[in-house]
């Protein structure tokens, strides 16, 4: 990880201890025990403070726009879906939006290969017996997103956390850089399509399973309004069609 | 160099005159990977910039290892013993597989010919293993690359038909002059490689008739390979790359590609377009020269602008979209060579002059598609946890988007690989690389099995050389 | 589509005999011609047959242009196959 890109974090957040703990594909995430306006109570509380890093090899127009962009984009809509019925997204505690500093709520915790995320946890072996109901969970929580009219842009193992409820492990989304507001059924068919291509490549040995249980979920989610659940899922399968239909030439 | 360019457009050269400038390509280099490399070196081409004037000329057909000559370099800076691990199974101990256990004994060494032509460029090239793995110490032998490209004038794309028909016309001398290049007698050879897809369907058709008869000929087996394999192949096999993420950015594709579990998985493509689609698109609204290709065209014209104009920028996850891009920046070109002085983007609203150039426009095309390439790219590789990528196809050419991966690379203290033209282009060198591997594995195609697909996905292919 | 609507429509029939030096030759063509399967079966009926050294083609199609396409596609993929054989045998 880049030490200068560290550093330039720091110089953004005066006075307030930050530990990196991962590099994603655009941001830093960091810990933090200081709360950005509050005196902190407990001691030991956690933040999350996530920096978007200027892309040296973007141009400074175009990096400044998406970075303000998606960090605003994530912003509001983690702000709209805090406690919404059924979802559980990190709460959203401050932003920066020029710098691309957002603060959040500490999700997730260390497990054997790394940090919780559903990614890790089904790297674990080969089959849990919980894998199944998570799953379902996690398409379960798409559905409701999308009935809201969001679209989270970038669905992955990776941008799903897990958090223990007891002894239960519990799916959170994380990650809406890349999520917008849409009702428009193509838009959730892609959204899908990019998970399930996530979960081919990403999980390739059980990702039939892994996908079946996740579209069960995806429908359960839709309760009584199978009606949009069945436009979308016919757009998912014109969507696949296109999929096959590229890669005509060398 | 430029004397190689037919700047008289109205007479184009014989078969012999064009015969007789094809010259030899550049002597195969061993590629400096062996040591890790402090800074960084860049590729560079002593080809002349070709300038906006030239736009009404019509090129000829020469082969574009004529005119284009890049120094060969590859770029590597750190690290390299990282391992790409993803589905849980860990690879800490590495077993090699067996590569020989098919050799005919008493032979030291195996040599394959390939035949390429999915799309407008015909190759032809011969390659030779020793026993034993591949690796820094045993590197896979370029006995000969040659190609020829099919170039259509201006504003033209290449069609099936016309393309099938240069390959015909080309197949067999090709053969010939890789086999003299090569000084390899059928007698040392042991397989006939060919693409077998993706890739238009008469064009592989007209180059696989080839391949059949001269397997019957010289009574030796065929390796049916996809064209997608060839490139990972080959851009490993020359830069020493063990597991990188791929970029695979050509005419017809654009996929971001990480290997697990024998094959090669997509992580991230385009949803619509290919990157080389979207830029030969361009090309021909702008309407320059199809040589020595229009992406080679745009980049040096991308050279000149400064101007960054805003474009639609779709990444969705590790996918893209470049169709919504291309359609609006086609709308501003046209309404630039209307003078749809209405349009705010191009032109002043107060003195009625346009603010924006060719140049600017082809700059900005570059700067957000490859901004999204390298994106996806990135992602994919905090995905699965590696640090090095590998560039190949046609795109991989382009200096800009090497730079811009560097940039991004250098950043996660990774390292960037990347193949100069002979290897980036479609050739057949690859072919006969990849498909050398499946002989060694064993695999053989019956005459009915050679049948070419235009559709043939990169994660079909069982890689059953690699554990 | 049955056999008997088949054989009525296709009106339009071709036969060609190609010489080869041997049988080999024609052998190898037919084997390199025949294994590209016909986009349209109910339209178009190619067979090859080799007959001592020569390669007689059979074309059948419902009409003039889909039999003019055929056959001008056969005859240039020969071409392939008789350069091949004149330049590597």
């Amino acid at each position: 990880m880049s030490d200068h890109l560290v550093e330039l974090a720091k110089s953004h957040l005066t006075n307030i201890p930050v530990s990196l703990i991962s590099q994603g594909a655009e941001s830093l995430i960091f810990t933090t025990t200081t709360h950005p306006y509050m005196e902190t109570s407990d001691e030991g509380q956690q933040y999350i403070v996530k920096f978007r890093p200027p892309k040296k090899y973007r141009h400074p127009q175009l990096d400044a726009q998406l970075t303000k962009r998606r960090t605003l984009a994530e912003a509001r809509l983690l702000q709209r879906l805090y406690g919404a019925d059924g979802i559980s997204v990190p709460s959203i505690i401050a932003v920066d939006a020029r710098n691309g500093i957002l603060w959040l709520e500490y999700i997730g915790q260390q497990i054997e290969n790394g940090v919780s995320s559903l990614k890790n946890y089904l790297w674990l072996e080969d089959s849990k017996a919980d894998y199944e109901s998570l799953l379902r969970a996690v398409g379960d929580m798409i559905a409701r997103l999308h009935q809201m009219g969001i679209v989270h842009g970038d669905l992955t193992t990776s941008n799903v956390m897990l958090q223990k409820h007891g002894s239960q492990w519990a799916p959170c989304l994380i990650d809406f850089g890349l999520g917008f507001t849409s009702d428009l059924v193509e838009d959730k068919a892609v959204d899908l399509y990019v998970l399930e291509r996530a979960i081919l490549s990403t999980h390739p040995v059980h990702s039939d399973n892994y996908n079946s249980w996740l579209m069960e979920g995806y429908k359960k989610g839709y309760g009584k309004d199978q009606g949009k659940f069945k436009q979308v899922m016919k757009r998912y399968e014109d969507v696949r069609m296109r999929g096959r239909k590229r890669s005509m030439l060398g | 160099m430029s004397s190689t360019r037919h700047q008289d457009t109205k007479e184009l050269p014989s078969y012999e005159e064009a015969l007789q400038e094809h010259e030899r390509p550049p002597p195969y280099t061993p590629p400096l990977t062996g040591s890790i490399m402090a800074s960084i070196t860049r590729l560079s081409r002593d080809d002349p910039d070709p300038i906006y004037e030239d736009l009404n000329n019509v090129v000829d057909s020469t082969d574009f290892a004529d005119v284009d000559h890049y120094n060969y370099d590859v770029l590597s800076n750190a690290v390299r013993d990282v391992s790409l691990d993803t589905d849980g199974s860990s690879k800490g101990i590495v077993t090699m597989v067996n590569l020989d256990q098919y050799a005919k004994p008493g032979k030291h060494t195996y040599t394959a010919i390939g035949l390429e032509g999915s799309a407008n460029k015909l190759g032809v090239g011969i390659i030779r293993h020793n026993l034993g793995p591949l690796s820094q110490e045993n590197r896979a032998q370029v006995l000969s690359n040659v190609r020829d490209t099919y170039i259509t004038p201006p504003g033209e794309g290449f069609l099936p038909r016309d393309t099938a028909r240069h390959h015909r016309n080309w197949v067999v001398r090709l053969i010939k002059r890789s086999m003299e290049e090569a000084g390899v007698s059928r007698e040392e050879l042991d397989c006939i490689c060919f693409t077998k897809g993706p890739g238009m369907g008469a064009p592989l058709q007209s180059v696989v008739i080839a391949a059949r008869a001269l397997s019957q000929l010289w009574d030796l087996p065929l390796i049916g390979v996809n064209h997608c394999i060839g490139h990972i192949e080959m851009g490993r096999e020359i830069t020493g790359a063990d597991n990188p993420v791929v970029l695979y950015v050509s005419g017809g594709n654009t996929q971001v590609i990480a290997y697990s579990n024998q094959r090669y998985r997509i992580f991230g493509e385009t949803l619509d377009i290919a990157i080389g689609n979207c830029l030969d698109r361009f090309a021909r609204t702008l309407k320059i020269p199809n040589y020595p290709s229009p992406g080679y065209n745009i980049e040096q014209l991308a050279k000149k602008g400064s101007n960054y104009i805003e474009l639609p920028y779709t990444v969705k996850g590790m996918d893209l979209s470049m169709s919504g891009i291309l359609a609006y920046i086609d709308q501003l070109a046209n309404d630039l060579f209307k003078g749809n002085t209405s349009n705010k983007v191009i032109f002043n609203q107060e003195t009625k002059e346009a603010q924006i150039t060719v140049e600017d426009l082809c700059f900005s095309l570059q700067e957000t598609l490859f901004a999204m390439l390298v994106e996806i790219t990135e992602r994919a590789m905090a995905h699965v946890n590696t640090n090095q990528v590998l560039i190949v196809g046609g795109v991989g050419c382009n200096e800009r988007l090497q730079k811009m991966m560097e940039d991004m690379v250098l950043d996660r203290k990774g390292s960037i690989y990347a193949t100069d033209e002979r290897f980036c282009i479609d050739n057949g060198i690859m072919i006969a690389h990849a498909g050398l591997l499946e002989f060694r594995m064993g695999k053989r195609f019956e005459l009915k099995d050679t049948v070419c697909t235009q559709k043939f996905r990169t994660d079909e292919v069982l890689v059953s050389w690699r554990d | 589509m049955t056999a008997k609507r088949q054989k009525m429509s296709f009106s339009c029939i071709l036969d060609i005999g190609v010489p080869f030096e041997t049988e080999k030759q024609a052998t190898i063509a037919k084997r390199t011609l025949e294994q590209d399967p016909i986009l349209k079966p109910d339209d178009l009926v190619v067979r090859y047959e080799v007959n001592t050294s020569s390669l007689d083609m059979h074309f059948e199609a419902i009409s003039d242009r889909v039999l003019r396409v055929a056959v001008s596609s056969v005859l240039e993929s020969l071409k392939t196959v008789i350069e091949v054989i004149d330049e590597f045998e």
